[in-house]
Parts: C-alpha cells; structure tokens; sequence
C-alpha cells in the first residue's frame, strides 16, 4: 500500500509540470502517411519517415500551435482508418477525384497532380495511350492509378498489376515483369532521379488533378483551420521553396504551390464551400 | 444516426457490397486455385520426403532434415517476397501466383513430412517384426502394414496444419495476385469503406468451412481403431 502511495505520488509529480506548461493544451493531431512514396513520404536512415509531406504537416502543426504525430501505414488502409476516426486527417498526398469528394471534405490543393508513365530505360518510349494497349501496367494498390488502369483495361487490354508500396510497382518495370509503371508525376521523376533502370515518360494529358489533404465529412471546421494555414504557406512562399527541395525545381505562377483557389475545398467539387476565405496569416 | 447504424454503414453496406461482390468472386476462384495447388503438391511431396526418409539412408535423411527445418523456420512471407522479388536478379521469373504457391507448398511439404514422420516412427517395432516373420519384404511391409496405420493416425494434425497454411494464401496480395485479401482491400481503398473487407471474410468462411467439415469427416472416417 505505502508503495502504491508512492508511487502515485511520484507520477503525479512528474505529470505536474506538463499541465503547468500548457493549461487547457489539445491534443496532439493525429495523421498517416504512406511512408513508401519518396519524396512525399519515405523511410529515414535515423529512423521514423522524411519527406515533403513530413516537412509540410510538421509546419502546418507548427503554426496552428498543435503537436503532430504522423503514423505511416499502406495507402489502401488510410482512408477507411481515417473514417473510423483514428487520424484527424491524412497527411498523404491524396488525388481529389469526384468520387472522393462526394465522401470525404478537401483542402484545396497544394500540389497539381498529373498522371504519369515510367518505363525501363532502352525501352522505346510511349507517345500515346494506343503504344500501350495489350501491355501490362504496375501500380500502387487502391490509387487513382489502379483506377485508370481498371476502367481502360477493356479499351486498351491492359493486365494489371497492383503492388501493397510504389517501390514494388518500380521494381516490377525493372525486372521485365510490367511493360511500365503509372503514378503521379513527382514520383516518377524522383523514382527515375534514384534508379537507373527507370526512365520517367508519358504524362497523360488531361489528367491535372488536386493533390489535397482529406478530412472526415464531419470536420469541417478542422478542415477550413488547415486550408486557411496553407494558404498563408503559400502566400510566404513556403510550400514553393519545400518544393524546390524535395522536387528539384522551383514552382512557376500556374503551379498549386502558389496558386490560391477560391473559398473552402476543391473548387466545382462536391464539398466546396464558397465563403471567401480570410487566412490570419501572421 | 446511432452507433449501430454507423456500424452498418461502414462494414454492411449493401451499395458498396453489390458494387465490388463481383473482384471478390473473382479472388475467391483465384484463392481456390492457388489453395488447391498448395494442398496438392505440399501433402503428397511431404509424403515422399518421409517414406524416402524411412529408407534410412543417411546423407540423403540429412539433406531432408536440413530442407525441412529451413522452411518450418523461415516466415511464408519472406519466403514468396524472396521468391518474387530476390531470385529474378539471378535470372530466375515468375509470376505472383507461381512464387505463391511454390513458397507455401514448400512450407506445407515441410510440416507435412513432419508430420508423416511422426506417424511412421509411432508404429510399434512388433508390426515391423510380425510382418517380416511372415515373410514379407521391407518395401511390402512398409507400404502396406506401416504407412497406412501412420498416416490414419496423423490425420488429425495433418488436417489443421494443411488449413493453417492454406489460409496463407492470403499474403499472395503482396506479389501483385488479386485473391480475396487483394481484392478486398482494392475495394476498400476505392470505395472508401470497410464492407468489402466483410465480404472477403465471408468469401473465406465460404472457402475454408466446407475444408474444416472435409477434414472432420474423413477424421471420423479414417479413424484409427485401437
């Protein structure tokens, strides 16, 4: 009993000067990445994940006066983990289709997405979808990449091959396996700026999609708090030089890095909400 | 809205299960193909590693003894990702569904001959001798008075050990195979909703109860008489 005193005594005094530091301090936000997508989010020689996203949502976290913990698990399990109200929100760059909108509230974009082929180096390159047609593709399972493959496999013959990580994606270009590999364009071209073997080719064209940050159809308040930080990211610039870090080149005017878009959510979108936007950015 | 019918909504979703039911039929073939392959090969090729180990000839035992350890400890997964991802740097390919069912009928053989093993050395030594008295060779005494006691006697584990690998059919989603567990979390991250996962476990009860009431069956059928 006099231990159990004790030792009651001893974490309550070591819980004290936590309250006295922060009074009334939320919790910390909760968010996942798919931590095998380099750069957005990718394994650290220290340990734990690095990546454009890690920097950015730290920022986001930084400035909204939260801490943040990103957890990292495969991409195909982060949405329904969200909706059963374990994270907040996800910090994996998340391609907002209509699909999704209709279930699920974005930010407006922070980054154009475009669909984009890679293929193994010295093989001729592709010019059009019709060069694809009987081939066989990889990609990342549960992405909007498998969906295009699944909704054109009848009109093109293509045979799909979906990987748990986009590095296993890769690998199967490498080894012969799929003719080439379909994901977004940033992580092509740092795919091909790592491996040799593999070459960034094709965008499809017309395929310029949000890459925003989904919240539960409920937070809706949450949501328009991050947007309106992000905003203020890209007013100073901030998202624009952690671009130029983690892709390589320095974002022009018509890029979502420094492109603001009216009101809360992707605009002509289910989900947009039209009140002007009034980030406090300090 | 109230807690059950949340519930409902996310994993007994009737639009999103109509939607997808038809990837998850898909899987369930693809799992039947590749579990059956598993059963097949692993049962019957433990069966001859353990007859040629009763042979008793000793570098060969050893070789079998060696090769059976290594697959009972080697995880199934690391053993299909090593199958799939590892051996095309030396030139060897194949598909998903092949390194599948090769790793896991190699694990299967392993337990299997194991398993055999046990049956055959539990046989009393008076069996061997009361047939070799009446005259009958070694090959006959052991194939027709030893090896059908043992492996009736080792069907119960037999049974469970076969069931337990099989259901790894369900790591092939790794290599790229659509079976159910593929399927079903293809689903879930484009519908943004858990039900296909319900679906893919009815599609194992569906799979895997009629083996469960097979095994039963021939357990009773096959039983031992003492």
């Amino acid at each position: 009993m006099r231990r159990l005193l004790l030792a009651a005594a001893l974490a309550a005094a070591a819980a004290t000067p936590a309250f006295a530091q922060a009074p009334a301090a939320q919790p910390p936000l909760r968010c996942a990445v798919d931590g095998t997508f380099a750069p957005h989010a990718f394994p650290s020689l220290q340990g734990g994940v690095q990546g454009f996203q890690i920097d950015l949502f730290r920022e986001v976290a930084r400035r909204m006066g939260r801490e943040i913990v990103i957890d990292s698990a495969s991409f195909s399990g982060l949405i329904p983990a969200m909706n059963a109200g374990r994270y907040d929100f996800l910090c994996a760059p998340t391609t907002v289709t209509p699909e999704r909108a209709a279930s699920l509230l974005f930010t407006e974009g922070y980054l154009w997405t475009e669909l984009q082929f890679g293929i193994r180096r010295g093989t001729p390159p592709i010019r059009s979808e019709e060069d694809l047609r009987g081939k066989t593709i990889s990609v990342n399972k549960g992405t909007p990449y498998e969906q295009w493959v699944t909704r054109n496999a009848e009109r093109l013959n293509l045979t799909l091959l979906a990987f748990d990580t986009q590095p296993d994606a890769v690998q199967a270009v490498i080894q012969g396996r799929a003719y080439a590999n379909l994901s977004g364009n940033t992580v092509v071209r740092y795919s091909a700026s790592r491996t040799q073997q593999y070459v960034a080719d094709f965008v499809l064209p017309g395929t310029r999609l949000h890459w925003g940050t989904p919240f539960r159809q409920d937070s809706g308040a949450l949501r328009n708090q991050v947007e309106d930080v992000l905003t203020c990211m890209k007013r100073d610039g901030f998202i624009a030089r952690l671009s130029e870090r983690w892709f390589g080149n320095r974002p022009g005017p018509d890029q979502a890095e420094v492109m603001e878009f009216p009101g809360y959510g992707p605009p002509g979108l289910p989900g947009h909400d039209a009140t002007p936007q009034n980030p406090r950015c300090n | 809205m109230n807690g059950w019918d949340r519930f409902a909504d996310s994993f007994l979703n009737a639009r999103v299960a109509a939607q997808y039911a038809p990837k998850i039929i898909e899987g369930l073939w693809l799992t039947l193909a590749l579990a059956g392959c598993i059963i097949v090969t692993g049962v019957l090729v433990g069966l001859v590693l353990a007859v040629i180990r009763a042979l008793g000839v000793r570098p060969v035992n050893w070789l079998i003894i060696f090769a059976v350890d290594l697959f009972r400890a080697l995880p199934p997964l690391v053993i299909i990702v090593l199958l799939y991802f590892g051996l095309p740097a030396a030139g060897i390919s194949m598909s998903g569904f092949v390194a599948a069912w090769l790793a896991l009928s190699l694990v299967l053989m392993a337990f299997a001959e194991e398993i055999f093993w046990a049956g055959i050395t539990a046989i009393p030594t008076g069996q061997w001798e009361a047939s070799r008295s009446l005259g009958l060779g070694f090959l006959v005494t052991f194939g027709l008075v030893v090896l059908p006691q043992a492996v009736r006697m080792v069907i119960p584990p037999l049974v469970n050990r076969t069931i337990a690998i099989t259901k790894g059919t369900a790591l092939a989603s790794v290599v790229a195979v659509p079976e159910i567990l593929g399927a079903a979390q293809a689903g879930v991250s484009f519908s943004f909703n858990p039900t296909p996962l319900t679906l893919g476990a009815v599609a194992y009860l569906i799979l895997f109860l009629p083996v469960v009431i097979a095994g039963r069956w021939v357990e009773q059928h096959y039983r031992a008489r003492r």
